[in-house]
């Protein structure tokens, strides 16, 4: 009598190649998480050139568009007034242009003079693909001087505010974490009380901030308004950067420290322009004393 | 096959670049559609599990490269929606409207579940969705209305790398 071997299932090649993906794939985030993020400099580097090539196609267009638009309009005109009162009125129209980007790109020249260290400037071209996470695009890289941990500024109204921290350095363009990440945390201080506490983001731009981990014994000191500026501490962001001003001061019966919402010194819907802040190269006016 | 995987791999690190730069203009309460997991869906869903998981291996490595998430994130998730999506291979007809909308949901759901699962063993550097909160649904809601239009080029494209298969 025949004895019947056991049928041993075969799996397809499917299951092996997944098996394998997935223990790969798990052993690059187990990696990751404890940062081991030399792999993904050469891997941004890689990319850093095409996000700016599709930044600069789409600037182009929308750039051709408003010329586009102009035309028409000043076609129009000209069939209204005289040859020369047309002339004039284009003439106009460019150089009020010129004069508004002048302007613009004159206020953040000011502020680049005014600032301590040496300093990059650099312009958002792009966000996070995903949407978990709150990352912008900045279009400069180690090619410029950009590096990780190096903090972010930008300018507004006149006051120089923490915007975040680079975080990833491609070769022409590098990822910035932005101060109201859930993973940005910055070592803070009240300007006037001198208080300590830790800023957190929440999340999203539209969200205050909030001051985590202040001496409860900071209640009667502190209030709606007051300033807070970045401490020093940490060795990351330098001292006396604005952060923000406190909107809401809250302060529970059972806890020790007290927990404030701030809110932000920049208007991170409408930030353009920012300034990567290189704190260990000599600065220009350090060099020149 | 390898032609394919080639194809989704540069197909979908091209629509992550898309995100970034040209829909955050598109962006509704600031979320933008996963175009990226559309293409590795329909890989999946066009050729089989093997070809589903190594193309979203592979796009998953690249989109990390371009994202602040932890080196390894896309790559997990997209290898096993890719895995996943690929058993479903041949058993119907794709469509034009109601499958491509069914599985971008279920996939971006799918990839929602996956996070919740890797911030167990994580902890905090895995950023999950909140299942009530808004941007969540938004996002399978833009995804899923972005499919049926994003399989149309992915049908050409599919058609030219394998002019004699039919489809689905």
């Amino acid at each position: 009598m025949k004895v019947k071997k056991p049928h041993l299932r075969h799996f397809g090649a499917d299951v092996y190649v997944f098996i394998a993906l997935f223990v790969v794939s798990f052993a690059l985030l187990v990696l990751s998480t404890r940062s081991f993020t030399v792999f993904r400099d050469v891997g941004l580097s890689t990319f850093s050139g095409v996000r700016g090539g599709i930044h600069s196609v789409q600037s182009f267009f929308a750039g051709t568009a408003t010329a586009v638009r102009e035309v028409l309009v000043l076609r129009r005109e000209y069939e209204e007034l005289t040859e020369r009162m047309t002339r004039y009125e284009q003439e106009m129209r460019t150089s009020a242009e010129i004069r508004e980007e002048n302007y613009r790109l004159r206020e953040q020249l000011d502020f680049s003079r005014g600032i301590q260290y040496r300093h990059i400037a650099a312009e958002i071209s792009g966000r996070d693909p995903d949407n978990l996470f709150q990352a912008f695009v900045i279009n400069k890289g180690t090619k410029h001087g950009v590096a990780r941990d190096m903090s972010v500024v930008a300018y507004r109204a006149g006051v120089q505010a923490l915007a975040g921290k680079v975080i990833e350095a491609g070769f022409l363009e590098s990822l910035v974490m932005p101060l109201y990440d859930t993973t940005s945390y910055v070592s803070a201080r009240f300007a006037a009380s001198r208080y300590e506490g830790i800023v957190e983001g929440q999340g999203e731009s539209e969200l205050p901030l909030l001051i985590r981990y202040v001496s409860k014994r900071a209640q009667d000191e502190i209030k709606t308004g007051d300033l807070v500026i970045t401490s020093g501490l940490g060795g990351i962001y330098p001292a006396g950067i604005t952060i923000g001003r406190v909107s809401k001061v809250e302060a529970r019966e059972a806890e020790t420290s007290m927990d404030l919402e701030l809110e932000s010194a920049l208007d991170f819907s409408k930030l353009e322009y920012v300034f990567v802040l290189d704190t260990k190269t000599q600065s220009v006016t350090e060099a020149a004393q | 096959m390898i032609r394919t995987i080639i194809a989704g791999a540069f197909l979908s690190v091209l629509m992550a670049l898309l995100e970034s730069s040209v829909l955050r203009y598109a962006a509704i309460f600031h979320v933008v559609p996963d175009l990226a997991l559309c293409v590795v869906v329909y890989v999946a869903y066009q050729n089989g599990s093997l070809a589903g998981e190594i193309t979203g291996f592979v796009s998953g490595l690249l989109l990390d490269f371009l994202s602040a998430a932890p080196l390894g994130l896309h790559t997990f998730t997209f290898t096993c929606i890719g895995a996943a999506v690929g058993v479903f291979r041949g058993k119907f007809v794709l469509g034009r409207v109601f499958f491509p909308v069914l599985f971008a949901t279920g996939a971006v759901l799918a990839k929602a579940v996956l996070l919740l699962a890797l911030r167990l063993l994580f902890g905090d550097t895995i950023p999950v969705y909140h299942f009530f909160a808004r941007e969540l649904w938004v996002e399978v809601a833009y995804t899923a209305l972005c499919a049926p239009f994003l399989f149309v080029p992915l049908r050409a494209v599919n058609k030219m790398l394998h002019p004699r298969d039919k489809g689905f």
